[in-house]
Order: C-alpha cells, then sequence, then structure tokens
C-alpha cells in the first residue's frame, strides 16, 4: 500500500509544479511507463501542457480513481459533467494533452465530445464552428456531392 | 484562460487523433457534411469511411465512384430496384463484380440480395473480396424449387475461406439447404464464430436433427441464433437433450439465442386466457441447469419458448453461478422464476449482473415477484414486460422506482392490468431518464377519465424512441391526455396497428389521429406498421368498409406531421393475395411534403407511385417485402421493373434537385 501514496511531481510549461499521488498519476500510460522504467524520481517536465490544462487532467484522474467503485452509470454520468463545461479552444489543448500523456479514457471522452459537436451539422455550420477556410471551387463541391449520394443513410 | 490565451486551431490536432474523431462519427448525412466542410476534411472523411449501405439504380452501378475505398463495411441490398436480380440486366456480370471490387477493395463484411436466377449472384460476387468474414444474405422471394438443394451456400463457401461470420435471418430459404451446405465445407463451419440462423422470412423452425448437425459440424461458435421447433407435438422437436448437446458442441457461446416458431408469428394471446399452454415443453429444470453448466463464457440467453417451462427458478440460480458473464436474459413461457419472498432471494433475484431482462408469458409472476427482482437485479437498464397477467401498476411503480437510477428502457406489453394510463403512470419515477419505451394503447374510459380530471402536463425529457401497439379502429388521440404530451427529445415513433377490419363496420372515429403527433417537436422517423391489419382488398359488402377507406383513416393527418422518414407496412387481404397502397393512401403520402424517404412494404400501381414525384424533398422511394419485383408468374402485382426505372428516372430527374 505504500508505493500508492508515492507522489509524483509534474511541470507544466509555465511553470507551475503539481504533485500528484501515483495512483491518480499512473492513469497516464506514459507516468506509468516512467515510473516502471524508474525515470520519475524527479519531477517530469511536460513541455506543451499549460499548468491550467494540468489541473483539469489531474481533476479528471483523480475523478476516475475515486469513482472506481462507482456504478458505471455514475461515472459517464461524471464524465459528461466534466467535458460539457470545457469550451473548444481548452477541448483541444486537453486533446492535445490527453494524447501526449496517454490518458486513454479522456481521449475517448474528448474525441467522442468534438464527433459531437460535428454530429448534425451542415458544412457550412461545421466551419464556423472549428473556423476553417472552404478551399473547395463550386465544381469540386458539386462533385464530391455527387460522390456522397452514393450512400444510403438509412438505419434499421 | 491563462496559457489557453494563445488559439490553437482544430488542425493542429495530431493526425492520428483526428482520425479517431472522425472514426467516432457514423451517421451518413454527417459524414457526407464532413466531407464538404475543406480539403482536409475530405481526405480524413474518405479515409475514414468504414461502412457504406450502396444507394442507387442497378444500371448506374458503372458509374460508382472509386474514393470509397476504405469500405469494410458494404451493404449492396438497398440498390434498387429492391430484390432485383443484380446481374441480370448487365451482359458481362463477371465485369461488373470486378468493377464493385475496384470500386470498394477493402470489403471484409458485405450484405447482398440473393434472387434465385440463372447468374447467381454470389457466383460472381464472392470470387471478388476471398478475404470476407461477415456476410448476410437477404431474401423475401420464394427460393426456386428447381435449384439445387444448398447451392447458394455452396457458391459462397466456394469462394469465401475465410468466413467466420454467417447471417441468414432475413434469406429465404429451407433449413436443409443450410445443414447440407455447411456440412459440405467442414473446415469453414470449423472456423465460424458467429451463425444467426433466424427465420424472419419464413415460419419454418429447425428441427432438433438439424440443429445438432450444424453445432456439431460448427464447434467454435461464440454466437448462435436461431428459430426452433419447441413444440413437443412436432417430430423432431427441440427438448432439453437438445439443448444440452447443443451446449456440448459449442462449448465456446457468449449468446445463444432460440426462439419458437410461433413466437414471431405477431399473435396476440387472448388477455382473459390464464397464461399457461395447453402443452408443456419438453424442458426440464434439472437438464436446464445441466445446459447452463456447460456454457461458462454465456453473456447473451434467449429462450423464447411458447410452452410452459415449469418452476425454473433452480434453473436459474445455477444459470447466475455458472454464468457470471450473464448480461442479458430473455425468457418465454418460463413459470415459477423466482418466488416473490422479499426476505429470501431465489431464483432470477439472484442474477445481479443482468443488465438486461425480458420475461414473457411467465403465468406466476406477481408483483412481489417484480419488486424482488427490481432489488436483486439492481443494474437493470432494459426491462420487457409481456403477456405477464399477474402484473399491476403498483408492483411495477415499485419496480422502475427501485430501478430509477439505470432503466432507461421499457416495454410492457399485453400484460391485462396494464393498459396505457396505468402503465404511464407506473413508469412515472424515471419520466425523466427513460430513452426508449413501448405501450399498447389500450384505453380504458375509468382510468382516462381520472388521469384526465387530474390533468397536469407532463414531460418525458429523455425519451428518443417511442413505440405503441393499438388496435385496428381504436383512435391514437387519447394518448396526450393519457400521459404522453410532451417529448422534446422524440424522434421516432414506431406504431403497429393490428387486427381484422372485416369484423367492423367502419372505423369508430374519422381519423386515427396521426394529427395528434404534430405536437412532438423533433418527430421525424416514423414505422406506421398496418401488415396486421386485415380486411377487404375490393369492394367490400354492404354495411362493411374496404381497405382504401381503412387506408385513409390511418394516414389521414399525415401532411401535417414534419417527419422525413416514413416506412409504411400496407394492410392486407389474405384472401386475395393482396397488400398494396390505395388511391386514397397514395394522395395522402403525396400531401405530406417534408418527407426525404419512403419505404412502402407492400405494392403499388405505378401510376400511384407517381403522385409521389410531387413531394419537393422526397429522395428515395423504395417498394420492399416479399412482394416486389412481382416473379413472373404472378399478375396480381403492377409494379414492375421496367415501371421501377420509369419511376426513378422521374424522381431523379433534373428539374427536380434534392439537396442532401
Amino acid at each position: 500500500m505504500a508505493s500508492t501514496l508515492k507522489k509524483i511531481i509534474l511541470k507544466s510549461c509555465d511553470g507551475k509544479i503539481l504533485e500528484v499521488e501515483e495512483a491518480v498519476a499512473v492513469q497516464s500510460q506514459m507516468i506509468k511507463n516512467m515510473i516502471e522504467d524508474d525515470c520519475a524520481n524527479e519531477e517530469i517536465p511536460l513541455p506543451d501542457i499549460t499548468g491550467e490544462i494540468l489541473s483539469m487532467i489531474i481533476e479528471y484522474c483523480k475523478m476516475h480513481v475515486d469513482g472506481e467503485n462507482n456504478s458505471n452509470n455514475e461515472l459517464i454520468a461524471r464524465d459528461a459533467d466534466f467535458i460539457t463545461r470545457v469550451d473548444l479552444n481548452t477541448l483541444y489543448y486537453l486533446i492535445v494533452a490527453a494524447n501526449f500523456l496517454n490518458v486513454k479514457s479522456l481521449l475517448d471522452l474528448t474525441c467522442q465530445r468534438v464527433a459531437d459537436i460535428i454530429k448534425g451539422k451542415s458544412p457550412e455550420e461545421i466551419r464556423l464552428t472549428f473556423n476553417i477556410k472552404n478551399d473547395f471551387t463550386p465544381e469540386e463541391e458539386e462533385e464530391i456531392r455527387k460522390k456522397n449520394a452514393w450512400a444510403f443513410d438509412y438505419k434499421d | 484562460m491563462a496559457g489557453a490565451s494563445s488559439r490553437v486551431h482544430f488542425h493542429d490536432i495530431p493526425d492520428v487523433v483526428l482520425t479517431t474523431i472522425f472514426s467516432l462519427v457514423s451517421k451518413t448525412r454527417t459524414r457526407n457534411a464532413m466531407s464538404l466542410v475543406c480539403l482536409k476534411w475530405l481526405a480524413l472523411e474518405r479515409s475514414t469511411r468504414k461502412s457504406l449501405t450502396l444507394r442507387g439504380n442497378i444500371r448506374d452501378l458503372f458509374l460508382l465512384p472509386t474514393c470509397f475505398r476504405a469500405v469494410t463495411d458494404l451493404d449492396l441490398s438497398f440498390v434498387s430496384p429492391w430484390g432485383y436480380p443484380f446481374f441480370d440486366s448487365f451482359s458481362n456480370p463477371h465485369l461488373l463484380a470486378q468493377f464493385l471490387r475496384h470500386a470498394f477493395p477493402s470489403v471484409v463484411s458485405l450484405v447482398v440480395y440473393v434472387r434465385n436466377n440463372s447468374i447467381s449472384t454470389l457466383h460472381h460476387l464472392a470470387p471478388q473480396w476471398p478475404n470476407l468474414r461477415h456476410v448476410k444474405l437477404v431474401r423475401w422471394h420464394r427460393r426456386l424449387p428447381t435449384a439445387p438443394i444448398g447451392s447458394d451456400l455452396v457458391s459462397l463457401f466456394e469462394h469465401c475461406r475465410t468466413l467466420s461470420s454467417l447471417d441468414v435471418s432475413h434469406f429465404y430459404c429451407w433449413p436443409e439447404d443450410l445443414s447440407l451446405g455447411i456440412q459440405a465445407y467442414p473446415s469453414i463451419a470449423a472456423s465460424l464464430s458467429h451463425l444467426n440462423i433466424l427465420k424472419h422470412s419464413s415460419t419454418e423452425g429447425f428441427k432438433s436433427r438439424e440443429l445438432l448437425a450444424i453445432t456439431s459440424s460448427c464447434p467454435n461458435l461464440r454466437k448462435l441464433l436461431a428459430t426452433c421447433e419447441f413444440d413437443p407435438r412436432f417430430v423432431g422437436y427441440v427438448g432439453d437433450q437438445t439443448l444440452l448437446a447443443i451446449a456440448s458442441n459449442c462449448p465456446h457461446l457468449s449468446l445463444l439465442h432460440l426462439v419458437d416458431t410461433t413466437s414471431e408469428s405477431g399473435i396476440r394471446p387472448d388477455l382473459n386466457h390464464e397464461g399457461y399452454t395447453s402443452e408443456d415443453a419438453c424442458i426440464c429444470h434439472a437438464t436446464l441447469g445441466d445446459v447452463f453448466a456447460r456454457l461458462p463464457l454465456l453473456e447473451e440467453l434467449v429462450l423464447d419458448v411458447c410452452h410452459n417451462v415449469w418452476g425454473t427458478w433452480p434453473a436459474l440460480e445455477l444459470l447466475n453461478s455458472k454464468c457470471p458473464r450473464l448480461k442479458s436474459l430473455k425468457l418465454g413461457h418460463f413459470h415459477g422464476i423466482c418466488r416473490g419472498i422479499v426476505s429470501r432471494p431465489d431464483g432470477i433475484v439472484l442474477c445481479r449482473g443482468l443488465q438486461s431482462l425480458s420475461i414473457k408469458n411467465s403465468a406466476d409472476l406477481t408483483d412481489h415477484s417484480l419488486i424482488s427482482i427490481s432489488r436483486g437485479c439492481h443494474i437493470l437498464s432494459k426491462f420487457e414486460i409481456l403477456g405477464c397477467k399477474g402484473i399491476t401498476a403498483t408492483g411495477m411503480r415499485i419496480f422502475t422506482h427501485n430501478l430509477r437510477k439505470t432503466l432507461v428502457d421499457v416495454k410492457i406489453s399485453y400484460c391485462k392490468s396494464l393498459d396505457a394510463v396505468s402503465s404511464l403512470q407506473a413508469l412515472e419515477p424515471i419520466r425523466d431518464r427513460i430513452e426508449r419505451l413501448h405501450i399498447d394503447c389500450v384505453w380504458e374510459e375509468n382510468s382516462l377519465k381520472k388521469k384526465y380530471k387530474s390533468s397536469s402536463s407532463t414531460t418525458w425529457t429523455n425519451i428518443q424512441h417511442l413505440s405503441l401497439w393499438i388496435a385496428a379502429g381504436e383512435s391514437l388521440a387519447p394518448l396526450s391526455f393519457a400521459g404522453i404530451d410532451d417529448c422534446p427529445a422524440l424522434e421516432e415513433i414506431r406504431i403497429k396497428v393490428e387486427g381484422n377490419c372485416r369484423d367492423k363496420a367502419r372505423p369508430s372515429t374519422n381519423a386515427f389521429g396521426l394529427r395528434c403527433l404534430t405536437v412532438i417537436p423533433r418527430l421525424s422517423r416514423m414505422m406506421l406498421d398496418c401488415s396486421g391489419v386485415t380486411g377487404y382488398a375490393h369492394t367490400a359488402p354492404a354495411g362493411k368498409t374496404d381497405l382504401s377507406l381503412w387506408e385513409r383513416f390511418f394516414l389521414s393527418g399525415i401532411q401535417e406531421l414534419k417527419i422525413d422518414e416514413l416506412d409504411y407496412w400496407t394492410a392486407q387481404d389474405v384472401d386475395m393475395n393482396r397488400r398494396s397502397l390505395f388511391l386514397p393512401a397514395a394522395a395522402l403520402l403525396a400531401q405530406c411534403g417534408s418527407l426525404r424517404k419512403l419505404f412502402i412494404h407492400g405494392t403499388a400501381n405505378e401510376h400511384l407511385m407517381m403522385f409521389l414525384v410531387g413531394n419537393p424533398f422526397l429522395r428515395d422511394a423504395q417498394l420492399r417485402l416479399n412482394y416486389y419485383p412481382a416473379p413472373d408468374d404472378d399478375t396480381s402485382t403492377k409494379m414492375r421493373v421496367d415501371s421501377c426505372f420509369r419511376f426513378e428516372e422521374a424522381l431523379g430527374s433534373s428539374s427536380r434537385h434534392v439537396p442532401d
């Protein structure tokens, strides 16, 4: 049990230092690997992650460690609550960080959130939401539309 | 936000993560929209489009684009004319088959309509994708009696040596076609892990001998679904010894789904019947326990028997201890599933891991047993109760109250003491959580009146899918004051109408009441199933009403709904062998201006179909089911392949541009 109380020290790119219990930190596969390779005895610098994002990720990991004994539904509800509070820009940062730290459940959650945002939108709405420039000519667009018409949208 | 103030762009996310995000979107229309955003999105979308249901006319297949090269799951069964032999209109079918492979090189899962004809579809298609793992065959047409037994499967097995999953549940064939085909290719049979031989397209079930032959050839099955003959009065019935042998033959089963032939027939039992059948199934609970002991990996079990299975609680206790992974259970005519003693949980109550439970025709199930179940099976998210006359609204209400944290999917059907109003009242504790619901629209005047007096608006916050059963001639209108009036998230509704119109002079009201659904703000898809309605197809005798007027009754009001997808099963005249659309119905459908997709499960005359060309947004209209295209020797149906081509041409003409 002693090992679970061990603290891991993380350093964000803007110099914030955070102390995290090992049980929480190993939610990140990357940190887990480092601990196993015995490279986590000193502070771990995280070059692309700001303190703000890092503390959000830690909050999320804590929630999952604490919630392990709860029912699946409860955790899903908490996840949903966590992710809907996040704005789009922060969401991008969370994705990049979750990918870097390899926190699989958070990466899944954030990706699903983006997919949910895309769902049901028209191309123009998507461009507006994600600030994307249309680089198609009208002819190209028409061509794609024609090809898309080969797909049936039907569910049983 | 500190640090986050420097804005990142969506495209700064690593490509591998973007690919994951794109893969999470499955809806075709959203995917289509995504492909139109920009070049980067187009490339990402195409490389992650794994599944495609091909749309379009068989004649145009040579124009197929080659941009969907990542597709692994291909469904060819929707190509129109629906059900038409795939290669019949081509002089060089082999070339077309190669063309399909060229367009979709990565296919591992294929769904295809296989019509009997001189040039077999599978003979050409199967060799194109030697790595096919999953195949689903579809056929509603008669199997050609002259074709050799098992010939369809032979041409499949001959070329697809890596097959691991086969689904013939919608494939009209004879049981011997299947057992023979499987036995002829032992190495493929041995590698099959998933076999679906339910019979949705015919009323025949597998006999004990056939099931044993199939399962002994397929020892590695993980999933087996089959329609079988449990009735002990028939030669070759399936009894507990057969179940035991199946379990020994396929010890790795995680899903076992056995349904009696009469279960799907849709005949509703008499509500006043005591609930026991006159015959007992040859299934004793002790042997059943041994069956479970041999299937330790079981996760889903369906034993939908149509004859009494007595005193099953000890077997269900064994089910719990021997099959620790069990998540989903459906039982038909199992009596004594628990004894309902609150202080001593037993039987099914001990199955604490169940997430989905369906109890059908358990005649001695009481409110007490139900309450015990809700305490034991404490994480149920789906629950169905059918034909249990001992259950009252009180028991059901305590049940939903105890499970209010997890229960989101409920079906209550033909339970004598649960009419529409009391069913809805019993669901009160989960009204803000439930997502899918089925109830029977049985209107009890007294409870309706009572409910009407206490009328308060009730909101079903999360309900997305609503399914209703209603007797022919009854009206939907009381639905709103029975307790369903505010469903902000409801998108899909299924209505099953059933009954014999020959007994009735005329409908009790002017209209069925589809108009009352206009209050549902997001309703976009409707399935209106009148296939269980029978009546007089042509002129009715004096004092009776013919089907064309009945159809007008059912459909009137549809023009006011803002739905974009409609599946409509026409009523039928069994004696005249007719199941078709009549003039009033065609006119009403033509006025439903928001329709994008229409599937008529029946036949129609070409000139009636042409009414629909006027619908401004209609993009797809298909005639489906076993009636179309008409067999060449059938003169009772009118819409033929040529008429279908003409109709599609009119629908797809350039003067009518329907945006995606």
